[in-house]
């Protein structure tokens, strides 16, 4: 008896132990997580109901004046709307050229293809050289070195540069992003075909299956929860893509090549100036999330349903 | 063997092939006319931007770390090359531990014990994966400036300690497939949680955590958006090639900001070259891959 007794409290002494280690552990990264995300987007959401008065300096409750500004600005600003048309056109473009390169390349490495290991280091590479110096080699090569050679073997074509032009900027941003982001995707699309069992492919194999009809049939299905992971990302991505707007054109970004992600970027960068821009910012975010957070749960709802199945 | 050798030459595979090596090429041809022309002179880039250079200008280099100054404070004050450098591996150094360490501890705390708030924590981290919020910088900004750390790196580094996103996933899986046998019998010879976690379990997962934290240096290291607007006064590398290369100061000529770009570029490649392996093969949201 007095040895169970003992026992139990030896038990209920390590679970006491473990209690307090495991409050030690969490303390932290809780506190940082209540403060910079429940607490910020709590504020956040409040932010959107102020105006920064710059006589006392603090933020004060207007209603929903900011919120009539943003439904006014989606209404009759051509910076907005043209905004929203290019986020739009950038996602559509990134999903059909930039995923579905991304997935036959992955594809071709799965299969082991010649040179898919070379292919793979050099699909990755963009990914881990920082965004500015792609963009400051790109940017010089094409508006430097490229009109050179255009001008040369077309004479009188007076071309001044991929960036320069009016008609060929914002196709040049959307080549940028597709062209410069194959790499974290497909890494993660190599990944997942890797893990497909090899006697279903053998046995496909065996069936007369061939390479177009393996991705389709077997390869894209398999794979089908790693693309719905990335389809819904990217989606979230329609209201934050910049598509490198900043980084190429600085503050003076040509109207015809703003996205949403840019035109709430630009008040950020501006130091205090941006100050009275936050709350508005903070109200255009809210309407943002309110919108797309639907429309991502309905997508992934409707992916899982309606995708192709790995049975 | 001969199925396999029949998929390979397949015209889809040819065709991708190409496609790949065309995009190769792509990729190359820029970053080797860069190279070239950062030892050019202002005019021979101006009149030859294609050709070889006339004179090879190996001191457009020593240039970049004499010349380069990035205003800060309103112009009030500037920085050399060599702050820069100091700065960003503060910076990276600084955000890569803590961004790799706290989900590290969080996904033990979770993966180990079985409590309900342990299973609530995972969900929420599912669920901010999946919640696109949208907007909430200002809000960080404002947080920041009222605690007083805005424009400072312990600022940027107590933003960058959260749990949330997929190295949370990939550790706890890593947690959840580790084999118990050595932390039971840790705890058998008198041994404490403390013991246990610092002595066997983040021993055995120190190749995933490096990888996570190799990583995570990466992206600092090249990220310029997070001292642009939480620490403008206190530049890095990254954010000082973009400043400088989008100020009108014509003695910094642009061969010159394409000799910064290279020095920028070397840590992040002499990286990649050593580890190539571990960063494209050692992670997977399902633990570690041995």
């Amino acid at each position: 008896m007095t040895e169970t007794v003992k026992r139990e409290r030896i038990c209920l002494k390590k679970k006491y132990k473990d209690l307090i280690f495991y409050i030690l552990l969490i303390a932290i990264p809780l506190a940082q997580f209540c403060i910079f995300y429940i607490y910020v987007n709590f504020n956040s959401v409040l932010l959107a109901f102020k105006r920064f008065d710059y006589d006392t300096g603090i933020y004060r409750y207007v209603g929903v004046e900011n919120f009539a500004r943003v439904f006014r600005d989606f209404a009759s600003s051509e910076l907005v709307s043209a905004s929203v048309k290019n986020s739009l056109i950038a996602y559509a473009v990134g999903l059909l050229f930039g995923t579905g390169l991304a997935l036959l390349f992955s594809y071709y490495i799965y299969k082991k293809s010649f040179g898919h290991k070379f292919f793979q280091v050099m699909l990755f590479l963009p990914s881990i050289v920082s965004s500015v110096a792609m963009v400051m080699m790109f940017k010089y090569f094409t508006d430097l070195a490229l009109p050179e050679v255009i001008n040369k073997i077309f004479p009188g074509s007076e071309f001044i540069g991929f960036l320069s032009e009016e008609n060929t900027r914002f196709g040049t941003l959307l080549f940028f992003c597709i062209w410069s982001g194959f790499g974290s995707n497909v890494l993660l699309y190599v990944g997942a075909m890797n893990g497909i069992n090899d006697s279903i492919v053998e046995a496909a194999h065996l069936d007369g299956c061939g390479t177009m009809r393996e991705f389709i049939s077997i390869t894209f299905p398999m794979i089908f929860p790693t693309f719905t992971t990335l389809f819904i990302v990217n989606i979230a991505g329609i209201a934050t893509n910049q598509i490198n707007a900043y980084l190429f054109y600085g503050l003076d970004v040509p109207p015809n090549c703003y996205t949403l992600g840019f035109y709430m970027f630009k008040d950020l960068v501006t130091g205090t100036a941006g100050l009275s821009e936050y709350p508005y910012l903070s109200a255009m975010g809210l309407v943002m999330t309110v919108v797309v957070t639907p429309i991502v749960l309905v997508v992934r709802k409707l992916l899982i349903k309606f995708g192709p199945s790995a049975e | 063997m001969i199925k396999k050798k029949k998929i390979s030459v397949s015209p889809l595979m040819i065709v991708l092939g190409v496609v790949l090596l065309i995009y190769v090429i792509s990729l190359i041809l820029p970053f080797c006319w860069a190279l070239m022309s950062s030892v050019k002179d202002r005019l021979d880039f101006t009149l030859n931007p294609f050709g070889l250079p006339e004179e090879w200008l190996f001191s457009n280099y020593g240039d970049v770390f004499s010349k380069f100054a990035v205003p800060i404070n309103n112009d009030t004050e500037r920085i050399g090359f060599f702050q820069l450098i100091g700065n960003s591996l503060i910076y990276a150094l600084g955000c890569a531990f803590l961004s790799a360490l706290t989900p590290c501890i969080m996904a033990y705390a979770v993966a180990k014990f079985d409590y309900k708030f342990s299973k609530i924590l995972y969900g929420v981290v599912i669920f901010t994966m999946i919640l696109p919020i949208v907007g909430s910088t200002p809000s960080s900004i404002n947080v920041l400036r009222s605690i007083g750390l805005y424009d400072t790196f312990w600022g940027v580094f107590l933003l960058k300690t959260h749990f949330l996103g997929t190295y949370f996933l990939v550790f706890h899986a890593t947690f959840k497939n580790t084999p118990k046998d050595y932390s039971e019998a840790a705890y058998i010879d008198g041994g404490g949680n403390f013991t246990v976690l610092f002595r066997i379990v983040i021993p055995m997962i120190r190749n995933i955590f490096f990888t996570v934290m190799l990583l995570q240096f990466v992206a600092f290291w090249n990220d310029f958006n997070t001292p642009l607007i939480y620490m403008p006064n206190n530049p890095t590398l990254a954010l000082g090639i973009y400043v400088m290369d989008n100020l009108n100061d014509n003695s910094f000529t642009i061969p010159m900001r394409l000799a910064s770009c290279m020095i920028g570029l070397l840590p992040v490649l002499v990286l990649f070259l050593v580890f190539h392996e571990r960063l494209l093969g050692k992670i997977s949201m399902g633990g570690l891959k041995e």
